[in-house]
């Protein structure tokens, strides 16, 4: 629907242009003489990582063990950690979706990072999603729960976790 | 009209810019939909913002400078702008197309012409804070001179040598449509798109704090939502009915709107995803996602009623029907927008029809909240409705309406408290204001009438101390003459999983945000502190201020605590177990009930924080609070359990404890009634709002919010002005209900 809905805009806006830059050639106003251009995209998008991967650890632990499941009644925080690999260097945005048993969003949570150059092509997020005493703990939330995470936009990978009674 | 922003056609008064305009629209095709408003910004436009960011002067801040600059120099001295609309005379629409107009005013020469590019920012920031480094009090951007993605929304090329104000265009579509869609708005970068050039090529543009004319504006073209939706169910039938709303911009030649689109779905809201195409009309009882299209007008109709005539089927009764209605234009152009980050808002009702009049029953509204929500909402009653939410935003709904009254406040964090908000009478800001506190770590106050950011802190100055619970408010108006502070007080706990020793209680000046105090557990003489997901309780009677929290599993840790609240001192101190429920006092403040999570009631001397008498819940943790209703003892404790709702009494001179009743609930909430009152309300995991008998707990009466997967319904809150309840849940969505049932 999306991109159905910007071809009559770009369009229309081209149009625009065509009539903006007759004038400036009839007329020579100033007000047309910058490159009114504008388009979606700044230079074309970066290669996607070819290695992501989401793991879980509670950080009430001292030491941060992956896990896959957890039980509501000892999990203090669930720590969701993405690692990237291979990221391309420059700016990105990462989206984390934490979703609810039943598939609805619980909460979002958008970050950007910078990665500055090839050798740091490595680099590992870390979201931390309260559980006990919240909302998991109190309405007793458990069963599967998804984290689902995109880059710069796109759909990249997700991962399921236990949160058991 | 709001003289703050301006149409574009008054905003372009040079005749050349009218000329060359109108032959643009003569060669062009349609524009995309009813209403075009030009906003621009200013420096009074409360939710506005702009500022220049200047690597070579990485600490400077230049909110409210005169210009913005973006500027490629390969002396480390990079400049970029960041632009952020007031987009409050747009509450409640769905945006077409959005255009960012910076006017450029000054350009020097080498190196151009230039590609400069639009970027959404992806982290809260403050005017009067940002700067290359930092983006709001202490806290650092991710990556220096803004957080942003890799590819930027939209570019335009510059030319040098402007000696004139010269109009540079971005399509940030996109970026707007998401701030609609759930997605906070953090504003706007511009950069040069070849930075740390040698040649040092630069542009200036004109800011909110300079020349009007000159001001960064957006240009939206956008359709709004139906107003005053509501439904009315009878036997067999279900009456939907709306209005019209006044047009905010300028009407577009031949846009009108003509009617609306209905869609329909049984037990379940319309999916978000379930949307009409712009340009098509479906066909009558064709499935869109999880609707069917039930009502397909271009008539302009008023009402709906769905009924055995409907050709899709009549609505059976004793099943609740969501209607998702959409407002269109002539040309289908429908109120809502592309699903790329979350939910849309386009207009929710819903009605149950039954053959017995008792057993009908409809929600009021129905307002997005765009992630889980289950905190009671905040409000003033019979009138504005405040819930947060977990994408970072908190939203104002009119309570009579269920509308936005501004778009979402974008914040930092996630919102899991139920945020206290004050009356502008008895606040000392002398404002309607709420203080919202982020699983991130910041405080907020937020003028309720405007959603303007008043003051945004980091109290504790840390990143690992986020707030889950909501603060309490000494109100200084409320206080006597031991309440020494010139402010209003905050009081919050702070919940940092990994430590259960060092958590702390802060202290904020509710005019300034300023940290007062500090109460750090396991410092200075304090005992250990777990983390604190509960609300403090505020003593006007006693001059205390409680806080419950966790006590690192160990019986002998302090799990209440009372403080001074002019100092933050601790008065004393009790060991009940881990506890992450609010205290509750009693009316009169005779007595404090603290409720922990193997389940024990608590009745505290207030005064020495003795237990007087406690009693097993015997029903697992209990959810929320306790309520404690009743002027003198005994007192009548309602709380709720794993399984059900549980009421006894407490009387203080004899000190018992006597069961009343309980009620078996799935999955309750908090329960939530008032002193008088002959009803106790309770949200369930059912889906429905169960009305309770506060004598006897009998189940009387429920009204249905989402009876689907997920459905739980968060806890309640009462407006006894327009005799409503609101709940939020889990399905991304707040709900209105009448009562008593």
């Amino acid at each position: 629907m999306y991109t159905e809905k910007r071809g009559p805009a770009r369009r229309a806006w081209g149009s625009g242009l065509l009539g903006c830059a007759v004038l400036c050639l009839v007329a020579g106003f100033s007000a047309c003489q910058t490159g009114m251009t504008s388009g979606s995209g700044g230079g074309g998008n970066p290669p996607p990582p070819t290695d992501t991967t989401i793991s879980f650890c509670d950080d009430g632990e001292g030491t941060c063990t992956p896990a896959t499941s957890f039980s509501v009644a000892s999990l203090r925080d669930l720590v969701i950690n993405v690692n990237w690999e291979n990221l391309s260097a420059g700016n990105h945005t990462q989206m984390v979706e934490v979703l609810q048993p039943g598939g609805g969003l619980y909460q979002a949570s958008q970050s950007s990072f910078l990665v500055s150059d090839a050798s740091q092509s490595s680099l590992t997020t870390k979201r931390t999603l309260p559980v006990a005493g919240a909302w998991i703990s109190q309405r007793r939330m458990t069963g599967e729960w998804s984290v689902r995470v995109s880059l710069d936009g796109k759909a990249i990978t997700s991962q399921t976790v236990q949160i058991t009674p | 009209m709001n003289d703050r922003f301006y149409y574009q056609d008054q905003r372009y008064g040079a005749w050349r810019r009218l000329l060359c305009l109108g032959l643009s629209l003569l060669l062009a095709e349609p524009m995309l939909a009813r209403e075009v408003i030009a906003i621009q910004s200013t420096a009074t436009q409360v939710r506005g913002a702009d500022a220049t960011i200047n690597q070579a002067l990485p600490s400077a801040n230049s909110g409210g400078a005169a210009t913005l600059t973006v500027e490629s120099n390969n002396g480390a001295s990079n400049q970029r702008a960041i632009v952020q609309f007031d987009l409050s005379l747009l509450p409640n629409v769905a945006i077409k197309q959005a255009l960012l107009v910076m006017h450029a005013t000054a350009s020097t020469t080498n190196g151009f012409p230039r590609t400069y590019g639009a970027y959404g920012l992806t982290s809260f920031f403050r005017e009067p804070d940002v700067t290359w480094n930092t983006r709001v009090a202490n806290l650092a951007w991710n990556a220096a001179g803004g957080d942003i993605g890799g590819t930027a929304t939209s570019t335009a090329s510059v030319a040098g040598g402007i000696g004139t104000s010269t109009p540079v265009q971005f399509d940030i579509t996109s970026d707007v449509q998401n701030w609609y869609n759930g997605t906070p708005n953090y504003g706007t970068l511009i950069r040069d798109q070849a930075e740390n050039s040698n040649r040092d090529p630069k542009t200036t543009f004109g800011s909110r704090n300079g020349t009007a004319a000159d001001a960064p504006l957006l240009d939206v073209t956008f359709l709004q939502n139906v107003t005053n939706l509501a439904a009315v169910p009878g036997n067999g039938t279900v009456t939907v009915s709306w209005a019209y709303p006044a047009p905010i911009g300028r009407v577009n030649f031949a846009e009108n709107y003509n009617g609306v689109l209905i869609l329909r779905r049984a037990n379940f809201p319309v999916d978000k995803g379930s949307v009409p195409t712009d340009t098509q009309d479906p066909a009558m009882c064709s499935v869109i996602g999880s609707g069917t299209v039930v009502f397909d007008n271009t008539s302009l109709a008023t009402s709906f009623t769905d009924d055995s005539s409907d050709p899709c089927g009549a609505p059976t009764n004793d099943t609740t029907w969501f209607y998702k209605v959409f407002l269109r234009d002539q040309k289908n152009y429908y109120s809502t927008q592309p699903i790329t980050n979350g939910s849309v808002f386009t207009e929710e009702i819903s009605g149950t029809p039954s053959a017995t009049a008792t057993n009908r029953q409809n929600s009021v509204w129905i307002a997005a909240t765009f992630s889980t929500t289950l905190a009671a909402p905040s409000l003033f009653p019979g009138s504005i409705v405040m819930a947060g939410s977990q994408t970072n935003l908190s939203f104002g709904i009119d309570a009579v309406t269920g509308l936005r009254k501004y778009p979402p406040v974008s914040l930092g964090g996630p919102v899991t408290g139920r945020s206290p908000v004050i009356d502008a009478g008895d606040s000392s800001l002398a404002s309607n204001v709420m203080y919202v506190a982020d699983n991130d770590g910041l405080v907020y106050a937020i003028a309720t009438d405007t959603g303007q950011i008043l003051w945004t802190v980091n109290p504790t100055t840390l990143t690992t101390n986020g707030f889950v619970g909501a603060p309490s408010v000494q109100v200084k108006s409320f206080s006597d003459s031991m309440f020494t502070l010139a402010h209003d007080l905050l009081v919050v706990g702070t919940r940092n999983g990994a430590s259960t020793t060092a958590n702390r209680i802060v202290g904020i000046d509710g005019n300034t945000g300023a940290t007062l105090w500090q109460t750090i557990g396991n410092a200075g003489g304090v005992a250990k502190m777990d983390i604190i997901s509960s609300s403090p309780a505020i003593d006007f009677v006693n001059h205390a201020v409680w806080v419950t929290s966790r006590s690192g599993g160990a019986t002998a840790q302090p799990s209440l605590w009372k403080l001074n609240p002019n100092t933050g001192a601790v008065l004393t101190t009790a060991a009940l177990g881990d506890t992450d429920t609010d205290p509750t006092l009693s009316i009169p403040g005779d007595v404090l009930f603290v409720a922990n999570n193997a389940g024990t009631i608590f009745a505290i001397n207030p005064t020495t924080a003795a237990t007087l008498k406690s009693v097993a819940g015997g029903d697992g943790a209990i959810i929320s609070f306790p309520i404690a209703l009743g002027l003198t003892s005994p007192y009548t404790v309602i709380f709720s359990g794993q399984t059900a709702v549980h009421a006894m009494t407490y009387d203080k001179t004899a000190n018992t404890f006597t069961n009343l009743w309980s009620t078996t609930i799935s999955g309750p909430s908090a329960p939530i009634g008032f002193t008088g009152g002959a009803k106790v309300y309770v949200g369930s995991a059912d889906g429905k709002i169960h009305e309770l008998d506060a004598v006897t707990g009998v189940d009387g009466k429920q009204r249905t919010a989402n009876t689907g997967q997920p459905g739980i319904v968060g806890d309640p809150a009462l407006d006894t002005v327009l005799s409503r309840i609101y709940i939020s849940t889990n399905d991304q969505r707040a709900y209105g209900f009448t009562f008593p049932f």
